[in-house]
């Protein structure tokens, strides 16, 4: 019974000019995201070695513990910077990478709405909402 | 061993882990982390938290190649998101509950499946051409894509969207609990579950892993969990050791490093379990 439901496949979605349009967006995103992330965490890092001899030479086991402390908030993360620290640099670059896939999700979300294509309007957002709340939880410090 | 010199070593591990990850399909995460843990005995959560970092790098920066091949289904990726998000959101909420030991008995036992997941690599079954799914009809999942190996176009339609869905927030949250991509279940998952063609169910895997890594690494970033001093090593390390691997992929005996590989990660894995249960 050929119905609505039995569809065959070729439909070349991904061929479509939205689909498209949503790849190459996607891919810039991601490719300037991570490259960002990546300069700003490796000049970061030098630059607290440079900076900071005592922890260079300091064993790693006291750097590569929970009791080590390094500013976690925003407002800290931009005072270290603000202070020519290299740890506040690096700690944007790890920031910078975290945000990349939430950019894309959120540059995907406007591809879609222009294109009207609403289910996956409803889709991208809702992945949009759960992970800001992912940052919102992770403030709280459930 | 000071910090600088402990850096430049993992740094360098690091992207060999990256390297060998991207040639045999599996993130670095499973590697870096039980070598953090088991030869530097670093805090296991401290390593969960620079894998997860790692994850979203190689995620990100490998997904571009994909996409440009035309490898990648958008569609079902975005679609499948809203399981691997919600997971890792819970995933990420329960760590702080589960206990040290109860991390590395799960380590071993996903090390191990993925191990013997690798080993069978399951052969291409021929792609499904009509699809009775609802969802998937109605979201246009289905796709297809360019084989480079064969040359043929291979058109394929997707099933199983609710069980997929299922799946993919169970992986999700070992993703969170664990700080790796767990490519390992998604692409199973893909293949198995919603008949997705493994090539296609790998790529958008890695496609989705960034995503779901990010939902938890909000968590672990704000919990102080994310150490720059030893996830900017690791980060970095693991990218361009992707980046590398994915360049040499099609010059190297794949199959040969692929035992290797399955051997390397049962005896991880033998050693995560022994440090979680005794």
């Amino acid at each position: 019974m050929p119905d609505e439901e039995n569809k065959v496949v070729p439909e070349k979605v991904e061929d479509s000019d939205e689909m498209r349009r949503a790849e190459i967006v996607v891919s810039m995103v991601l490719l300037l995201g991570v490259s960002i992330a990546a300069t700003l965490i490796g000049l970061g890092i030098a630059i607290t070695f440079i900076q900071d001899h005592s922890l260079a030479s300091e064993s790693y086991k006291k750097v590569a513990t929970k009791s080590f402390h390094f500013p976690t908030t925003p407002q800290a993360i931009f005072k270290s910077i603000a202070h020519g620290q290299g740890m506040g640099i690096t700690l944007l670059g790890l920031f910078a990478l975290i945000l990349t896939p939430i950019v894309r999700v959120a540059t995907s979300l406007l591809v879609f709405k222009k294109s009207h294509d609403t289910p996956f309007v409803l889709i991208t957002s809702f992945v949009l909402v759960v992970l800001l709340t992912s940052f919102a939880l992770g403030r709280l410090n459930l | 061993m000071s910090a600088l010199l402990f850096d430049l070593l993992i740094f360098s591990v690091s992207i060999l882990a990256g390297l060998l990850g991207a040639v045999v399909g599996i993130g670095g995460g499973a590697v870096i982390v039980p070598l953090l843990t088991l030869v530097f005995h670093i805090d296991i959560r401290l390593a969960i938290g620079a894998s997860i970092i790692s994850v979203i790098a190689t995620s990100s920066g490998a997904a571009v190649a994909y996409i440009r091949e035309r490898m990648t289904n958008l569609r079902v990726g975005m679609f499948l998101e809203m399981g691997t998000t919600v997971g890792a959101l819970t995933g990420a909420l329960l760590v702080s509950v589960v206990p040290d030991r109860a991390l590395f008995i799960l380590f071993g036992i996903v090390l191990a499946w993925s191990g013997i997941s690798m080993y069978k690599s399951p052969a291409d079954a021929k792609p499904l051409q009509s699809s009775k799914d609802k969802i998937a009809n109605y979201l246009k999942l289905h796709s297809h894509y360019e084989d480079r190996a064969t040359g043929q176009t291979v058109t394929y339609a997707v099933t199983g969207t609710k069980l997929g869905l299922g799946l993919m927030y169970l992986a999700g949250m070992i993703s969170a609990l664990l700080g790796i991509g767990s490519g390992a279940l998604k692409v199973p998952a893909m293949d198995l579950a919603m008949k997705i063609p493994l090539k296609a169910s790998s790529a958008t895997s890695n496609f989705m892993i960034g995503v779901t890594a990010a939902a938890s690494a909000g968590v672990y970033f704000s919990k102080g969990d994310i150490n720059p001093v030893l996830t900017a090593p690791v980060a970095i390390g693991v990218l361009v050791g992707a980046i590398i691997g994915s360049r040499i992929l099609g010059k190297l005996n794949a199959k040969v490093l692929r035992y290797i590989f399955v051997g390397v990660l049962l005896v991880i894995s033998i050693e995560m379990l022994q440090r979680g249960l005794f």
